[in-house]
């Protein structure tokens, strides 16, 4: 397995100007955990991140918000306030000094400042611009504002959730958000190993769209197809899953699984009923037959129904699985930090927090590497921790320089 | 395949082994496929790809593997068939990674050990190999074997109970929701890896549980609970730092428009638009504190107002007002009706002497404002000729007696 902090990680060459706000600050965390050195941006006072709920302890403060401790961790902070013309200065030295800069502007506010994709790029021809908007840079609505709310209901994703007399359930988590900056980050990457072997030494301009990333997700469950070829719109079904059936059931101790029969397994489920005998009229041939199932799906359910309601979710997620039938816990986050295979593979991860006293237990990273690791370790910065680092060591500024930018306002 | 730009796609000469098959994993090479590898799609009569079969069909009836979602997945690949039972099987398939960088599967449990192709085999061969598994659980644990859908990945994450009313039953969301962000988390893993190599001529295994990726996406969901000891709420269409915020019924049969303001000056501006300035003095409204208070007040002001209009209208006319506003987008309305996915992401694309075209995505990210060109998937074993006679080198005879033997299908 893989040892902990034994080396750096795969990114551990690249650094990242990270002036993303809500929309696109998971990007800098991913590159973050990878090992790039990322250097979160906030206007002087602290950017609105920190402002977003859950705070700790529910009190605000600019250090207590969970947002920020979320998807912040793992980056370095300066304060500059790119709308002074000296802060945008000291931003572009910066990004010459950087390879990737990620921003979530809408499409030419950076550029009014001096700091587009061109205008770098033209400095700087090595560096990747990121940026993330909800529907491109290009395109009639590229104006348009959106929050997660906005993107995920214009993906489709959230017109599929949800029981069909309520009205359509948007997903937990800002997942619009989220699938906006992993397709980003793709980008960024893809644009990373381009510049490694292409032989121009040159990035590029990423493009990412959160409506299109987001939509990728429904137009995958709803295939594009149902509507090309046969007119058809799926609509929210609540607990009827994709196959006709249902998709969750109730459990003895009134939690939840999610029960799936697949199709080479019928026998193993068969076999399960008889076992606890449960009366069912599911034995003739035609049963077999999935597409049967599928048109045919209420007396399947009733069956799961009736085995669910003997056993509680825990026994049934194993012994399931033992049967081969794809049983899964509903699990809440409670459910995850007790869980035995996540503890094994020691997925959550405490960072300590010495200022705050205390040590923030997160969900820790979703890969792997045996020679690089990503890793979770340190904390989101304090408001401007790293300006003499960055604006000293980096930027070459001395004390004298500093003091006089920070008079005035800029950092 | 070159962008018009004049530079090529950022992977080109790059190639993948790939044994991934049903959805999770075949999106993920996709990904790679798109921007320029060579996808080498390695299947077995032994384990068909099953979503090579059923699913959306077209109306005149299905064609060989026209199964609409197979078709989103296996864009820009190559197919070979070859029989992995067979000792000669595995011999090509090892020749296939001696000239690939990448190696990718998604199999529960030793599937890649019995056949001998697990990473220290591969390691042998290949010493630089970068070998992606991707299994739901990940491949250690008490629970190596257990096997889940994207449905059961997602209940499994925790992406369940963290949305709808608290009320309902955790139905979470769409279904496959997993098999389509574990497919970034993948990428991100082979391309940061790959530009690894490229520093330092060093391959390694990566080790992604489709099951923690989830759980990569639950946002302060964990903190909440570790830190302030409480589970985070189920707050239906609300939300903690935004009001109003919601789904809005509009005219017509199950249409509906979101509506997501912040600050009081968004505030403001959406009754402006909405003509209702009223509103904007009424003291139960006057500040984020009183709108949440008689947030319910509030969400039948609004509703009232959007009960009338069309769906679109509704946004455009909020937009110009510089609200964030937009459509609950069905199927219909993002294939034919936004203004943006039909002739921006979606593409229609068609195999050679087929009269059908299937509709799939574009990637969601463009690189210079490019967005790379769509092959249709292959047909199983579209490319034996080439990947065992061109790539391998194999003379006419070994590749008529691999098929004699039933190596190659």
């Amino acid at each position: 397995m893989v040892e902990a902090n034994a080396r750096p990680g795969p990114l551990a060459d690249v650094r990242v100007v990270d002036l993303a706000g809500e929309s696109g600050v998971f990007a800098g965390r991913l590159f973050a955990e990878l090992g790039a050195d990322v250097i979160r941006v906030e206007a002087p006072g602290g950017d609105a991140v920190r402002s977003r709920q859950p705070f700790i302890d529910g009190t605000p403060g600019v250090e207590r918000s969970l947002y920020h401790q979320h998807f912040n961790a793992q980056k370095r902070g300066i304060t500059l306030d790119i709308r002074h013309a000296r802060g945008a200065e000291l931003l572009r030295g910066l990004a010459r000094r950087s390879d990737v800069l990620i921003e979530t502007g809408a499409p030419g506010e950076l550029a009014a400042l001096g700091l587009g994709a061109e205008q770098l790029r033209a400095e700087q021809p090595r560096l990747i611009y990121l940026s993330i908007t909800p529907f491109g840079q290009t395109g009639p609505m590229a104006g348009y504002r959106a929050t997660d709310l906005v993107a995920s209901a214009m993906s489709g994703l959230m017109y599929l959730n949800g029981f069909p007399d309520d009205p359509p359930a948007v997903p937990g988590a800002e997942q619009a958000y989220h699938m906006g900056a992993l397709t980003a980050v793709v980008g960024a990457l893809l644009a990373l190993v381009g510049r490694d072997r292409d032989g121009t030494d040159t990035g590029r301009r990423v493009d990412a769209s959160l409506q299109e990333a987001a939509s990728m997700a429904t137009l995958q469950t709803a295939n594009a197809n149902y509507y090309s070829w046969h007119r058809q719109v799926p609509v929210r079904r609540g607990l009827i899953g994709m196959a006709g059936g249902r998709s969750l059931f109730q459990c003895r101790d009134e939690q939840w699984v999610s029960f799936v029969l697949p199709p080479p397994f019928w026998e193993h489920f068969l076999a399960w009923l008889d076992e606890e005998g449960i009366e069912h009229a599911l034995r003739g041939d035609e049963w077999r037959d999935l597409r049967y199932r599928t048109e045919h799906a209420e007396p399947v359910s009733a069956a799961i129904g009736a085995l669910a309601a003997r056993f509680d979710r825990s026994t049934l997620f194993h012994e399931g699985q033992r049967r081969r039938l794809l049983v899964m816990p509903v699990n809440n986050v409670a459910d995850l930090l007790a869980d035995r295979q996540l503890r094994h593979r020691q997925f959550f991860t405490a960072v300590d927090h010495p200022e705050l006293g205390r040590s923030l237990v997160d969900s820790g990273v979703a890969y792997r590497l045996s020679a690089t690791p990503a890793r979770l370790d340190r904390r989101a910065p304090l408001l401007g921790e790293h300006n003499d680092a960055v604006f000293g060591e980096l930027l070459g500024l001395d004390e004298g320089q500093r003091a006089e930018l920070a008079r005035s306002g800029v950092i | 395949m070159t962008a018009s730009n004049g530079r090529g796609l950022p992977l080109e000469g790059i190639r993948v082994a790939d044994f991934f098959w049903l959805i999770a994993g075949p999106a993920s090479s996709r990904v790679l496929a798109d921007f320029g590898a060579e996808v080498i799609k390695i299947e077995s009569l032994s384990r068909v790809d099953r979503i090579r079969e059923g699913g959306v069909q077209p109306p005149e009836g299905a064609i060989a593997d026209s199964n609409g979602v197979f078709n989103d997945c296996n864009t820009n690949k190559r197919s070979i068939s070859l029989n992995l039972s067979t000792p000669r099987g595995v011999e090509l398939a090892k020749e296939i990674v001696r000239r690939s960088d990448v190696v990718t599967n998604n199999f529960t449990g030793d599937r890649m050990e019995r056949w001998g192709l697990d990473y220290a085999s591969l390691r042998a061969i290949r010493p630089d190999v970068i070998m992606l598994s991707m299994p739901v659980m990940g491949t250690t644990g008490p629970y190596v074997r257990y096997g889940a859908y994207g449905n059961g990945v997602i209940a499994f994450s925790g992406l369940s109970t963290n949305m709808g009313p608290p009320d309902r039953p955790p139905i979470g969301i769409a279904p496959l929701y997993s098999d389509f962000s574990a497919p970034y988390f993948a990428t991100i893993a082979i391309l940061a890896a790959l530009h690894h190599r490229e520093l330092t001529g060093e391959g390694q295994f990566i080790d992604l549980a489709q099951a923690e990726s989830g759980m990569a996406l639950l946002g302060t969901g964990p903190l909440e609970y570790t830190v302030n000891g409480v589970l985070p709420p189920r707050l239906g269409n609300r939300s903690r730092d935004h009001c109003p915020h919601g789904a809005y019924r509009c005219a017509g049969a199950d249409r509906w428009c979101v509506i997501a303001v912040g600050s009081d000056d968004e505030w403001r501006l959406l009754c402006e638009a909405m003509a209702r300035m009223d509103l904007a003095t009424d003291p139960r409204f006057a500040t984020f504190e009183a709108r949440k208070r008689h947030e319910d007040a509030l969400d039948d002001e609004i509703g009232a107002w959007t009960a009338s209009r069309d769906p679109w209208q509704v946004m455009h006319v909020l937009q110009a007002f510089d609200v964030a506003a937009g459509v609950v987008e069905d199927l219909a309305d993002m294939v034919v009706r936004d203004p943006h996915l039909p002739g921006n992401h979606l593409r229609e694309i068609s195999r050679a002497g087929e009269s059908v075209s299937f509709l799939t995505h574009a990637q969601p990210m463009r690189l210079d404002g490019e967005s790379p060109p769509l092959r249709r998937a292959p047909l199983m074993g579209e490319h034996n000729e080439y990947v065992f006679r061109e790539l391998l080198g194999m003379s006419e005879d070994a590749y008529v007696r691999a098929l004699a033997d039933g190596a190659i299908y």
